[in-house]
């Protein structure tokens, strides 16, 4: 298979190189940040093209460059708060950091996973420095940053479940894939939706929050919460599964009890 | 806007310059807040059936589906599905449906969502702000300051001391700052403005920015020029206000303030700021405490550059020459500044609001060369030599400005004339250069000041106008290039002399043509004389009639033709005569007669030929009054001896 690379995704490769050595710039790697996203949305809903189709040679899929480059940049923006003075800059280059690793979509690795937890850990520490000083009205905060910080990991799991699910509505089922889904329907609702839930308070209540990152709360919860129906989905439609029908019902109650989130009223 | 002070932009100023990197880093403040794309966790594709078996197993409506509900026919309990058949599943469908037009409220997520991401939302991400509104940081006065900070700090490496307490640096800000209660709209309402406002708002800013760094830099430049922050008060209130003023009073002018706020207003600050600084004493000093007249011309400027009619000032003036012509106004002011301010409160009042204008518009019509970049030094030699002419001329109600404007029209007027007939207008521009021609200026508007009467309020200034038609004509007719720019400068300089001591003979006030001046007739006949016996052998034949021969023949002939205008009027002739015969006695004697002989000669025999067009000689022990051309060679060395 032959490959071929998009030209933007190697530039936007070596700017961040760059950005790395010489000092980042928070606004330059949003950027970079807000094109690849872009692009990476495009991948996805791109068909193949004629040649391609007839020629049987595919490139890389797009979808994976931008993905690269991603990560990338969640590295170098990761790099920069580490070397960030201010600390509400530096909050602001974790949650791009943690966001550019979720978009990257290596936050279930191994790596990715560990970095996640690190730039919320850390993120989360300097956010309740900041926090305290705002409260008591010495300097302006990072409400959205620290927010959105809070509730990172929750964002991250939820794309690794959805991958998840969507293999294995396509796999044939197996003993160890029942396994698999087991443990998924086990973990997916302290992972995702209570976890923004039992977060939520605090992320609500940082000074001077947007409303709009507290519905952007809301949403990420609702969606979570609403995903899970596939779960259903798979078990109803595969008859090794069935059985597992009752804990993810189970799953349900207990979510619905502890966020009043409701299937009929909420998933639509 | 009430609780910040100057006290407090100055601290602040300060402190983010002590910190320095500190100020730069207050700009990631701005970067941090803008608002973010933030995707949204991704919706998975569901089959349409899990929406209904959410409500076959929602508490409000599972009973329908049991044993005896109405869907239970309908229903297969086992699948969670509708059963097979189309019945089935029209019945099953057509019944969700009514639950959810008639039981469900919308969606409390769609109902709340109202902090600006719903659009985003259907596209995979949300917009997200940072601050709730009312939450963030002030921005406006924040970044004023922010920028002063950042002017401030250019100058601070070369100058540590500049922002000390009680430098005038501090005070130069403390006033700027004072002044913004009056150029921004209210800083704690920023929700509150409106388009207008904060275009306004960035206008004082970048004007701002530019007014402290003019400002600092003058204080750079003179460290032992002590200025009072009263002082600076005065002129930002009298230089930056009116900008201001003019920006949110008319529209229109919007644009061409822009121009102007980007081009002209840092060097017209610095010139405002150097004004102050190098005459404190004429500014501050006693009638002058409140340095109206900064403001007046100011805003006369303002104004006029803004001007978009029939004559556009910045199409007359170059952007230099219009920042050269302030000075000039300003220095006017510093020497008569009763001038501007006058002896009432309102300073605009005694200035001529367009006398700008009406000197741009004088100019529009000046012929070649004295056109775009000779336009404003000719307008500032003009405005400086009439500002000594007004410090010893003309009584605080005199319009001097109209002097003025009168003055350089009589210029254009006169060079008009002058050089109306063929390419006498290209044939002048040759003769000088610019540098020359603005001294050329500089002379006639000396001259014209100096001389009592020559000048006058609502005259039409024919004596100057005469004067300059006449040499501006004559200089054109040098096709031979026969004499320098320095020669004809300095044959300027005794022609206006000789106007301003002898008036209306040389140049009589009521002949218009300037052909028709006796100086001009003269010094033509004497420029052809010696073309005509220059010719074409004229070096090797050791002529001499050309450059500073000629030039002192005609200084020579001007001086004693004012003595006697009847005669040198009568001769002109004559003394053509005596000029060639002179050039073709060198000719004749090279070894002999050379320039100073000549020279001598020709003013030895001047005043006679003048007189009766004659020579007296001595020929057989007699005195005998003879004509030029029958004098011979060694009658004429005999004078010389």
């Amino acid at each position: 298979m032959k490959r071929r690379i998009a030209p933007w995704a190697a530039l936007i490769t070596a700017g961040l190189l760059l950005t790395s050595c010489a000092g980042v710039s928070l606004s330059r790697l949003q950027n970079d940040f807000n094109q690849l996203y872009q692009e990476k949305e495009a991948c996805l809903s791109a068909k193949p093209t004629m040649a391609e189709e007839i020629t049987n040679v595919k490139s890389i899929p797009c979808t994976e460059q931008a993905e690269a480059a991603l990560f990338d940049l969640s590295q170098s923006a990761k790099s920069a708060a580490d070397k960030a003075k201010d600390q509400r800059t530096k909050v602001a280059l974790l949650r791009l950091a943690g966001l550019s690793l979720w978009q990257s979509g290596r936050g279930a690795e191994k790596e990715g996973n560990a970095f996640v937890n690190k730039v919320s850990m850390e993120g989360e520490f300097v956010c309740d420095v900041i926090e305290k000083k705002a409260k008591k009205g010495e300097i302006y905060g990072a409400p959205r940053d620290c927010a959105l910080l809070t509730i990172l990991q929750a964002l991250v799991w939820h794309s690794e479940y959805k991958k998840r699910l969507e293999k294995l509505d396509e796999q044939k089922p197996s003993e160890e894939s029942k396994k698999e889904f087991e443990s998924l329907i086990g973990n997916y609702a302290n992972n995702t939706v209570l976890f923004i839930s039992s977060r939520e308070k605090k992320a609500k209540a940082f000074t001077g929050l947007s409303s709009s990152v507290k519905d952007y709360i809301d949403e990420a919860k609702r969606r979570s919460f609403c995903n899970f129906q596939k779960a259903e989905e798979i078990a109803l439609d595969h008859s090794m599964y069935r059985d597992l029908e009752s804990k993810i019902d189970d799953q349900f109650q207990t979510m619905s009890r502890k966020t009043g989130l409701n299937r009929v009223d909420d998933c639509r | 806007m009430t609780g910040i002070t100057p006290a407090m932009v100055i601290l602040a100023v300060r402190a983010l310059v002590r910190v320095g990197a500190a100020a730069r880093e207050s700009y990631e403040q701005k970067i941090r807040d803008a608002e973010i794309l933030m995707p949204l966790p991704e919706q998975i594709d569901l089959d349409p059936v899990t929406h209904i078996r959410a409500i076959a197993k929602d508490d409000r409506f599972k009973d329908r589906f049991l044993a005896d509900g109405d869907l239970a026919p309908y229903w297969d309990a086992n699948k969670k599905a509708p059963l097979d058949g189309e019945e089935a599943q029209r019945k099953i469908i057509e019944a969700v449906e009514l639950i959810w037009e008639t039981e469900l409220a919308t969606p409390p997520n769609v109902k709340t969502m109202t902090g600006g991401g719903l659009k985003g939302q259907e596209a995979g991400y949300m917009i997200l702000k940072q601050w709730a509104e009312g939450a963030e940081p002030p921005p406006p006065l924040a970044r004023v300051v922010l920028t002063l900070a950042e002017v401030t700090l250019e100058f601070v490496g070369s100058n540590p001391s500049i922002l000390g307490m009680g430098s005038s640096g501090e005070k130069l800000i403390t006033a700027l700052s004072e002044d913004l209660r009056e150029l921004l709209p209210d800083a704690d309402n920023p929700q509150d403005w409106t388009a207008a406002e904060w275009s306004k708002f960035y206008f004082v800013q970048r004007a701002m920015a530019i007014f402290l760094h003019a400002g600092l830099k003058t204080i750079t430049e003179k460290p032992d020029v002590i200025i009072e922050e009263v002082e600076y008060r005065a002129l930002v209130s009298n230089v930056l206000t009116p900008l201001v003023r003019t920006f949110e009073q008319d529209p229109q002018k919007v644009p061409s303030l822009l121009v102007f706020r980007d081009t002209l207003f840092g060097p017209m600050a610095s010139a405002a700021f150097k004004t102050l600084a190098e005459h404190q004493e004429a500014f501050f000093g006693g009638r002058f405490s409140d340095s109206k007249a900064v403001g007046a011309v100011t805003k006369v400027l303002f104004e006029t550059v803004a001007e978009t009619g029939e004559t556009n000032i910045r199409n007359v003036f170059t952007d230099d020459g219009l920042i050269q012509l302030y000075q000039a106004v300003l220095g006017v002011m510093v020497k008569r500044p009763e001038f501007f301010v006058g002896r009432g409160d309102s300073a605009e009042a005694t200035l001529k609001r367009d006398l700008l204008l009406n000197v741009a518009k004088a100019l529009q019509e000046s012929p070649p060369p004295f056109t775009e970049e000779l336009a404003a030094p000719l307008a500032i030699v003009a405005l400086d030599a009439l500002g000594n002419y007004a410090a010893t001329s003309l009584d605080e109600e005199d319009a001097w400005e109209a002097v003025a404007e009168e003055s350089i029209l009589a210029f254009v007027g006169g060079l008009k004339d002058g050089l109306k007939t063929g390419n006498m207008e290209s044939a002048f521009a040759k003769v000088l250069s610019r540098e020359q021609m603005v001294v050329l200026t500089e002379i006639f508007f000396a001259q014209a000041a100096e001389t009592p009467g020559m000048l006058l309020p609502g005259s039409d200034n024919k004596e100057l106008k005469n004067l300059v038609g006449a040499v501006a004509n004559a200089m054109a007719t040098d096709g031979a290039r026969l004499l320098s720019g320095e020669d004809w400068l300095i044959i300027a300089q005794v022609a206006a002399e000789e106007a301003a001591k002898n008036p209306d003979r040389l140049f009589q006030i009521d002949v218009a043509d300037p052909e028709g001046q006796l100086a001009n007739m003269l010094i033509k006949q004497l420029l052809q004389g010696a073309a005509d016996s220059f010719g074409e052998e004229a070096r090797r034949d050791g002529k001499i009639m050309f450059g500073e021969t000629l030039r002192d023949v005609i200084i020579t002939t001007l001086h004693a033709a004012a003595g006697n205008i009847e005669g040198a009027t009568a001769h002109i002739h004559e003394l053509e005569a005596l000029e060639k015969r002179i050039n073709q006695l060198a000719s004749n004697n090279k070894h002999k007669i050379g320039i100073r002989e000549a020279k001598m000669l020709f003013k030895e025999l001047i005043v006679s030929v003048i007189d009766d067009g004659t020579v007296v000689v001595k020929r057989d022990n007699q005195r005998l009054s003879v004509s030029i051309s029958d004098l011979t060679d060694e009658e004429l060395m005999r004078f010389l001896a």
